[in-house]
């Protein structure tokens, strides 16, 4: 992504909430100014390339796929690169035109997604295809596919979707929201030196968001190479692990691998969990930045416990594949070394809580953040301690910096919003056939973008037994829990709205008419 | 001189030189101030009370376990006299006040078990003695809390008089305790409201007269009604019994649940019953503070946003559930609207009777499809009204949350705007709104961490949940292999029941007295043990 300059801010200082501009697309010509297409734009051109080298990693196994693939990366190259010289991020865009953007930007990559699949032959239903692409760019590890089945092509692309969706995940959560939602966003909860240590402007945050993700996925890749696994099975796993997407080469997952490879998977998701920015304090070699970070420290903490619980609590699971599974789930990646559902209940309840929780702010992963939850405990600590002196003054601090009132109001208005989505999608897959522990951990785990879940889907995430309708609110589930949540208020908030307005058009109505009743009686 | 925790020394009780007082007011100086101990002692008083009078019953009827409740009653009435005679209320500070709900509870809770242990009533299966008393505590806290959840299996062997013992821990449960108490401690002065406050379910408590004992009174007095006409409805449609009406009548209003028939209201088989039963629950979901202004003529049911939401989700819950179990779970209609019905009002209340005839008929919903049973999971979460005898996170603390995420919605397109919380007419002021957000947020860790606690003692997961969500929501049978026609003895491990035990009272009380009951005495022994200032 070329970009050069970053907006002024206000106070004149250029900022990280600056909006990344990026110039010298098509000179002379009229650009359309739309966010949310210049985004699409950027998107589709990172996805085209990415498709064809899918294509061409894939000839010799089967070249009609394979050519396919190519010619469908070559097209979405071309759209992408007229769509970037065509449009331009306007300079000053309104949160809700971004908020919304974003939406339509989740929708439109999905459904593009889906049409490759459906116009290349690899996914012959209009449904799977939307869920499919739905896991993808979700990077949620949930498939339709029969993996055994699928040509290297389709296996290369399918993660190649889930590496672009993590990254435009990473991008839109560091650099968009936090523009549009000023001291909403999870940005706005961390230690300012970091964020400006890793963002400083947006351009050069953009720059080293797109060099740690790619340069951990290489390191992936190098590692799973060197682990004994083959060139497609360790870049579909590399592509996996960096983006937290889970999908694999193998029906099993890890099962049949050896423990080199499921040591090097577990360092992967669990560096991948936790984020950027505890991978840019790593590469500039900060360890006491690092030491102090509260969530982290939570984070490995949550790792630790889970692993405890199952090695306690399962019998006969060794403490690697213990840390395995826990690392999968804590970090919402869906790698599996065998079928943890049938761990029994003791997982279930442990495995539910970590996924719940999910990952690091600035991981590709998803779930309600460490960060927020740590940040929930201490709001609810708060409280406590206001009800034994309801004139404390309790300040809540994350790394030593207060966190205001109304920012920990919206906090908790998002959070009963993301519980709510939780509620209601577990409703809605119990009413479309599924059981309630199935329902309710499916929900919980799609709206994490975990993936697998206990029940009908399993550990390896197949939705083989699941039905048409519940797989399609699992797929609105997986978009509604990667970004859509806040896209989700606006149209409530819209709604709400419109039906004041109309009220009042009403009210108007009925005085209007009783003005010339009263008249017509005169 | 060590006092007992929570109290302080008459400030009083100094040298001799001090000038000489009255004889009534010397006898009050002897007494430790504890408010804890006070109000503990009043309690197990009035518990006793209720024991003694459930010896006098089974004396007259099956004579098995006499005994067993006398001695209890003798026992709880000497522990809890004892303690209300040599302490005076003392401070009443917000953890004091904690401190005394909290522990009131705990006491009650455990003496309240002593009958069952008496009587052996769990020792069948050579069962041992801490297993009996485990299984015991657990039926107190299940009853006292107003739950409803059973380990009781051979409803044969304890006698008429213990079983409406069983029932009568949920009338008591259901108005609450410290409320009991309060009303005899008119001498508390500002501190009834704290204490009417931190037992009485819902994030705020109406006054109904400026003196709070009296106000207390009222609402007992609503609540020997409605309990006085539901055992005279029940009695006269056709099949209850005497003890059958007065029994349900016990643990209607109250939301309890419990019945001495282990079918329950299915026992009868009978609509009329089911009818009077669903009236019952639902007067007891409701604001015992808007039943006391019909009863003085001036009724605001329809004014009242909380019950007008809470009528139309049971409304909306109930239509879901028959839908659903007519199309896809393949009753008949009739039958679906019966049992659909009955179970989205008897969960709904959290009242937990149930009408199934046995497992696997139609009103076992733990047979019914995955979405009728998520439905009932959801209205076990959210429960009645404020100020009622229901359990859960509460109707309003339901709205409220809703407001708090459009209003945090609202905020992302405005972020200086200042938008008020309002219910109704009534602007909510921000201590409550994020006391209600707080109390959400307790109330999630909890089943998080009791899920977690519960399945890995070995529970089955969609049972664990259902008993997690269920024990805090004071609701009774849950989901899975303790369904309603099933018990909590063959599903859970000993430590599990006494988890779900402490869940039971923990969310009779809405988390914050139980959570904060070790204020005081930690403050308490800190005192004591800090060195002396020179």
């Amino acid at each position: 992504m070329r970009a050069a300059a970053s907006r002024r801010e206000p106070d004149g200082e250029a900022g990280p909430l600056a909006a990344p501009r990026l110039l010298g697309r098509g000179r002379g010509r009229r650009r359309m100014d739309s966010w949310t297409l210049a985004g699409l734009a950027d998107t589709v051109s990172v996805l085209g390339p990415v498709t064809v080298l899918c294509g061409l990693g894939g000839l010799g196994d089967d070249n009609g796929d394979a050519l396919a693939f190519a010619a469908a990366g070559l097209a979405l190259t071309g759209a992408g690169l007229a769509g970037r010289r065509r449009t331009r991020r306007p300079p000053d865009v309104a949160p809700r035109r971004i908020i919304g953007g974003i939406g339509v930007l989740w929708g439109a990559m999905i459904g593009l997604i889906a049409a490759v699949y459906l116009a290349t032959g690899a996914i012959g239903r209009v449904d799977d295809a939307v869920v499919e692409a739905a896991a993808g760019f979700t990077t949620t590890a949930l498939t339709t596919l029969e993996v055994e089945e699928a040509s290297r092509t389709v296996l290369l692309w399918r993660a190649a979707t889930s590496w672009v969706g993590g990254l435009t995940a990473v991008v839109v959560s560091l650099v968009a929201l936090p523009r549009a939602l000023r001291g909403t966003a999870l940005l706005a909860f961390t230690n300012r030196d970091r964020w400006l240590d890793l963002l400083p402007t947006a351009a050069t945050g953009l720059r080293r968001l797109a060099g740690l993700y790619g340069g951990f996925t290489l390191l992936c890749v190098a590692a799973f190479l060197a682990a004994g696994l083959g060139p497609t099975e360790a870049v579909v796993h590399g592509l996996g692990a960096a983006s937290t997407g889970g999908f694999s080469s193998n029906a099993d997952s890890f099962a049949g691998y050896g423990p080199a490879a499921k040591a090097v998977a577990t360092g992967a998701m669990m560096a991948a969990g936790a984020g950027v920015f505890v991978m840019w304090g790593a590469v500039r070699g900060r360890a006491g930045w690092l030491w102090r970070s509260q969530e982290l420290r939570l984070y490995a903490a949550i790792l630790t416990t889970a692993t405890a619980i199952l090695v306690a609590g399962v019998d006969g699971l060794g403490l690697g594949d213990a840390l395995f599974t826990a690392a999968s789930v804590s970090s919402t990646t869906g790698f599996a070394t065998g079928e943890w559902t049938a761990f029994g209940s003791a997982a279930a309840g442990v495995l539910l809580a970590a996924a719940g929780v999910g990952s690091m702010l600035g991981s590709a992963g998803g779930g309600a953040r460490v960060l927020r939850a740590r940040l929930l405990a201490a709001f609810g600590g708060r409280e406590l301690r206001r009800q034994l002196d309801p004139h404390a003054v309790v300040v809540v601090r994350h790394d030593g910096q207060p966190i205001g009132d109304g920012t920990l109001d919206r906090l908790g208005g998002y959070s009963v919003a993301h519980l709510a989505v939780v509620g209601g999608g577990g409703l809605l897959l119990a009413a479309a056939g599924m059981s309630v522990t199935s329902g309710v951990w499916s929900a919980i785990s799609a709206v994490s973008t975990l993936g697998p879940a206990f029940g009908e889907v399993g550990a390896f995430g197949r939705l083989d037994g699941v039905s048409r309708p519940a797989r399609l609110i699992l797929a609105a589930l997986m978009v509604t829990g990667r970004v859509a949540i806040l896209p989700l208020l606006s149209a409530i908030g819209f709604a709400l709205r419109s039906k004041r307005v109309l009220d009042r058009r009403r009210r108007r109505l009925v005085r209007s008419a009783a003005r010339r009743l009263e008249r017509f009686g005169r | 001189m060590s006092g007992p925790p929570g109290s302080s020394p008459s400030p009083t009780s100094g040298p001799a030189a001090k000038p000489a007082r009255p004889p009534s007011l010397r006898r009050r100086r002897r007494r430790y101030h504890s408010t804890t101990f006070h109000v503990g002692g009043i309690g197990l008083s009035f518990v006793s009370a209720g024991m003694l009078a459930c010896a006098l019953l089974e004396r007259l009827t099956t004579d098995r376990d006499t005994a067993a409740l006398a001695v209890s009653g003798a026992a709880a009435a000497a522990v809890g006299g004892a303690a209300w005679y040599v302490t005076a209320p003392g401070s009443v500070r917000n953890r004091d006040v904690f401190s005394a709900v909290g522990w009131t509870w705990v006491a009650v809770t455990v003496v309240g078990a002593l009958p069952f242990v008496a009587a052996g009533t769990f020792a069948g299966g050579g069962a041992g003695l801490a297993a009996q008393i485990v299984d015991s505590v657990f039926e107190s806290a299940s009853g006292y809390s107003a739950t409803g959840s059973t380990v009781l299996t051979d409803f044969a062997g304890p006698g008429r008089g213990l079983l409406m013992y069983r029932q009568a821990t949920q009338w008591y449960g259901g108005m609450g305790v410290v409320l009991l108490a309060v009303t005899v401690l008119p001498f508390l002065g500002v501190g009834g409201l704290e204490l009417m406050s931190a037992e009485a379910p819902g994030p705020s408590s109406d006054r109904l007269t400026p003196r709070v004992s009296q106000t207390v009174r009222r609402l007992w007095a609503v609540y020997a009604g409605f309990t006085l006409a539901v055992m005279l409805v029940l009695f006269a449609v056709p099949g209850p019994s005497l003890y059958d009406s007065v029994a349900h009548a016990l643990t209607t209003v109250a939301t309890g649940g419990f019945s001495p028939h282990p079918d329950s209201i299915g026992h009868f088989g009978s609509v009329a019953v089911e009818a009077v039963v669903m009236a019952g629950a639902v007067a007891g979901a409701v604001s015992f503070t808007l039943h006391w202004r019909a009863v003085t003529g001036h009724p605001a049911y329809h004014r009242d946003s909380e019950l007008r939401t809470y009528v139309f989700m049971l409304a909306a819950a109930a239509a879901v559930m028959v839908a659903l179990l007519w199309l896809e779970g393949g009753l008949e209609l009739g039958q679906s609207v019966r049992v659909g019905l009955f179970n989205a009002v008897s969960l709904g209340t959290s009242l937990g009777y149930s009408n199934a005839t046995g497992p696997g008929s139609a009103g076992d919903y733990v047979t019914w499809v995955g979405g009728a049973q998520m439905v009932l999971l959801f209205l076990m979460v959210v429960g009645g009204c404020s100020g009622s005898t229901t359990g859960g996170v509460k109707v309003m603390r339901m709205q409220v949350l809703g407001v708090v995420m459009v209003r945090s919605l609202r905020r992302t397109q405005m972020p200086r705007a200042v938008i008020p919380v309002k219910l109704g007419d009534r602007v909510l002021a921000e201590p409550v709104v994020a006391r209600v957000v707080g109390f959400f947020l307790l109330h999630l860790t909890l089943v998080l961490v009791g899920l977690v606690a519960v399945t890995a003692l070995g529970g089955d997961f969609e049972t664990s949940l259902g008993a997690v969500v269920g024990a805090l929501s004071n609701m009774g049978p849950a989901l899975g292999e303790a369904g309603p026609t099933a018990n909590f003895a063959a599903p859970f491990t000993l430590p599990a029941r006494l988890i779900l035990a402490a869940l039971m009272v923990i969310g009779r009380l809405e988390i914050v007295p139980i959570l904060l009951m070790f204020a005081a005495p930690w403050h308490r022994l800190r005192d004591l043990t800090r060195p002396p200032a020179s």
